[in-house]
């Protein structure tokens, strides 16, 4: 249970950190109990309520210090692709998340929208996977540490809102969690889906919209 | 005008009231919250959940913490805290009230 309060911010931690171990140890262990801390940790990475780390984010537009959280919107799907995203971090023993972990998530989805859009891209999940790790080796960090959410995946989660916004969805799904990774742009998730599906953001909306109406 | 404030907590919004609704009658620790909001609702708040709230609360100066016993810390309502809950509440109970009245005048 330890290992998931690494998973927040410094700060956060330091204010937070004891008090919140201590009720962590006081609940029984689950699969929802994971989830539910996983989001939490990922939720003050993108609205930090503790310290001046508390920066607004540089797309999402919301403002500081209101609270409203990024994650609202975000599917069950949508969560489960953040904690797989974590614990592929973790898994690579990298000291961080990233756009990449955030690519990486969405293939432990295979039901998803995301997959879908790939595959009718004639792009597999298998290799994504070759794709990605092919440009990121194993991390020197042990498991189960301190571990960031990188700016740009930061910026990824936002874009994700943003693009389900944009096509008017009340949610944000998987697909939507993808365009967000390709509007980034300069990740390696954008790297290595615009060199896999040859597509633009354009065309990868396009694929999404028809992907949902099928 | 306070009623807002609660609301603009999105999806912490429900829990924030749960924990509120908590403290009304002293202070607690989270996880003696997490205990009386079962009782109170049914609800079992996570732990991301409720830190999420919480520390939303405390930045909107709503609650505000204890000294720490050992390592749980309690928190307790501030008065701004307070004047948010009763007007909640009072909002709920009104909504509470018109809908009951609604339901015995049409069954």
């Amino acid at each position: 249970m330890k290992r998931l309060l690494a998973l927040y911010p410094r700060a956060w931690r330091q204010r937070y950190g004891d008090e919140f171990l201590a009720l962590l140890e006081a609940e029984r262990p689950a699969a929802r109990l994971v989830l539910d801390v996983v989001v939490g940790a990922l939720d003050a990475w993108l609205r930090p309520q503790v310290g001046r780390a508390a920066a607004p984010a540089s797309a999402g537009g919301a403002r500081r210090g209101s609270g409203h959280d990024v994650l609202d919107k975000f599917t069950r799907r949508s969560r489960n692709v953040l904690q797989s995203a974590a614990d592929e971090a973790d898994t690579l023993r990298n000291d961080f998340i990233g756009t990449e972990h955030l690519l990486l998530g969405l293939l432990h989805e295979p039901n998803g929208f995301a997959i879908a859009v790939l595959r009718s891209l004639a792009v597999e999940p298998a290799t994504v996977r070759e794709a990605v790790e092919a440009r990121l080796g194993i991390g020197t960090g042990g498991r189960h540490q301190e571990r960031s959410l990188t700016p740009r995946a930061k910026k990824a989660i936002h874009l994700s809102v943003e693009e389900a916004q944009r096509l008017r969805h009340p949610y944000v799904g998987t697909e939507h969690i993808l365009l967000g990774l390709m509007r980034e742009g300069e990740g390696i998730a954008a790297t290595v889906l615009t060199e896999l599906t040859r597509v633009d953001l354009t065309e990868l909306r396009r694929r999404v919209v028809r992907a949902l109406n099928d | 005008m306070t009623r807002d404030r609660l609301a603009a907590l999105g999806r912490f919004s429900e829990p924030a009231l749960l924990i509120l609704i908590s403290l009304a009658d002293g202070p607690k620790h989270g996880y003696a919250m997490v205990h009386d909001i079962q009782s109170l609702s049914g609800e079992r708040l996570g732990p991301g959940t409720l830190y999420g709230a919480i520390s939303r609360l405390e930045r909107l100066g709503l609650i505000a913490p204890l000294p720490a016993d050992d390592r749980r810390r309690p928190y307790e309502l501030t008065q701004a805290g307070a004047t948010v809950l009763r007007t909640e509440l009072d909002a709920l109970a009104r909504l509470s009230t018109a809908g009951l009245q609604r339901l015995t005048a049409t069954v």
